[in-house]
């Protein structure tokens, strides 16, 4: 997100994008209520989910953002590292 | 009947989800407080000089504090590269300048390899945090209360790091170089610490191969870099008291890159 702030892109947008890509953790979190404990399994899921929420949060703040595809690694890997963490509170 | 059943998961759902929040936030906050913390530094010395260049340098970052996130996907990828082999970088350590409206100014970091930026280490910082939590995960001591105590320790880090870059600067005589600057050098120690850990985590006996040599490359880097910052600033030069300084600043990367990266529940460990 930060490295969008060189284009027209405003927080609200920023939030707002954030907000709407945590879906896919959301459901990770309930469907892990099922997940048996195994530390493997848990993990794999959660990966699945991080990257689904990480590349549909990349792709909206690239269409938002003037220039954002020059940034798209930038941008993804910030997403990346917040859904990482609300994962981290999911499997542990 | 059916809509109400329906409407319950959903429920649990939300509450589910709001407990992390607290975190997401913390990170927001913690992010804009160093920026705005700078800033004031800035305003204050603004107030307190009467010199045209230093006001004139000051104005120049006071004014652009989005100076440091003009970056773009090459960029992070040659810093990272610079940061982690600096014996590699066969290239000059100077900063390139620009003469605008008659002053000197500095090019972004797009276009500058050796411009520092706050985005490597903002996110260096939030790896080291998401890294730390899963290695306690992996060995069952993972809790909320954990990684908020662990947050905090790494911006102590983090500040530790800055204000001895900040004192050795000020000790040499070169007190101009501005606040986020000196930031934006101490947060590259999480991209050592960070790729450390993770080796800790993939494989146990890396880190111990790991650690020095990041230690090592993160003083290579700082010196280089500190070099180049006093050589920018300083008129005068004293040559031993440089080096001792310098390699000061070297030898102090072991015992803080050790605290940050032993990952425990406790405080000073």
């Amino acid at each position: 997100m930060l490295a969008g702030r060189t284009g027209n892109l405003d927080l609200h947008t920023c939030t707002s994008v954030v907000g709407y890509c945590l879906l896919p953790v959301v459901i990770f979190s309930a469907l892990s209520l099922f997940l048996p404990v195994d530390g493997v399994i848990r993990l794999s899921v959660a990966a699945v989910f991080v990257l689904w929420a990480t590349r549909a949060s990349a792709g909206l703040v690239v269409s938002f953002a003037d220039g954002g595809d020059e940034h798209r690694g930038l941008i993804a890997y910030a997403s990346f590292l917040i859904y990482t963490l609300f994962s981290l509170l999911v499997i542990f | 009947m059916y809509g109400n059943v329906g409407s319950q998961p959903g429920v649990q759902q939300s509450q589910t989800s709001l407990p992390p929040n607290p975190f997401g936030s913390a990170f927001n906050v913690a992010g804009s407080g160093l920026i705005r913390g700078g800033l004031g530094a800035y305003g204050g010395k603004i107030l307190g000089s009467s010199s045209e260049y230093v006001q004139s340098n000051i104005s120049r970052y006071f004014s652009d504090p989005q100076y440091y996130f003009q970056v773009n996907d090459q960029y992070v990828k040659n810093k990272l590269k610079v940061v982690l082999l600096p014996f590699l970088h066969r290239g000059h350590w100077t900063r390139i300048t620009e003469p605008v409206g008659g002053r000197l100014s500095y090019k972004p970091p797009i276009y500058d390899i050796n411009a520092p930026d706050l985005y490597i280490p903002l996110m260096a910082f939030g790896t080291y945090v998401i890294l730390a939590g899963l290695s306690l995960g992996l060995h069952r001591k993972f809790s909320p209360e954990a990684l908020n105590l662990l947050f905090i320790k790494g911006l102590l880090g983090w500040f530790m790091q800055a204000a001895l870059l900040k004192v050795t600067l000020l000790s040499l005589g070169s007190g101009e170089a501005p606040l986020l600057d000196i930031i934006a050098y101490a947060g590259y120690t999480f991209t050592g610490i960070c790729l450390a850990v993770l080796g800790r985590i993939i494989l146990g006996y890396s880190y111990y191969f790991l650690m020095p040599w990041t230690c090592l490359c993160m003083g290579v880097f700082l010196v280089k870099t500190m070099k180049r910052v006093l050589f920018a600033e300083v008129r005068s030069y004293d040559s031993s008291r440089h080096h001792y300084l310098l390699l000061f600043i070297a030898l102090v990367q072991f015992p803080l890159f050790t605290w940050l990266g032993n990952i425990t529940i406790n405080w000073l460990l």
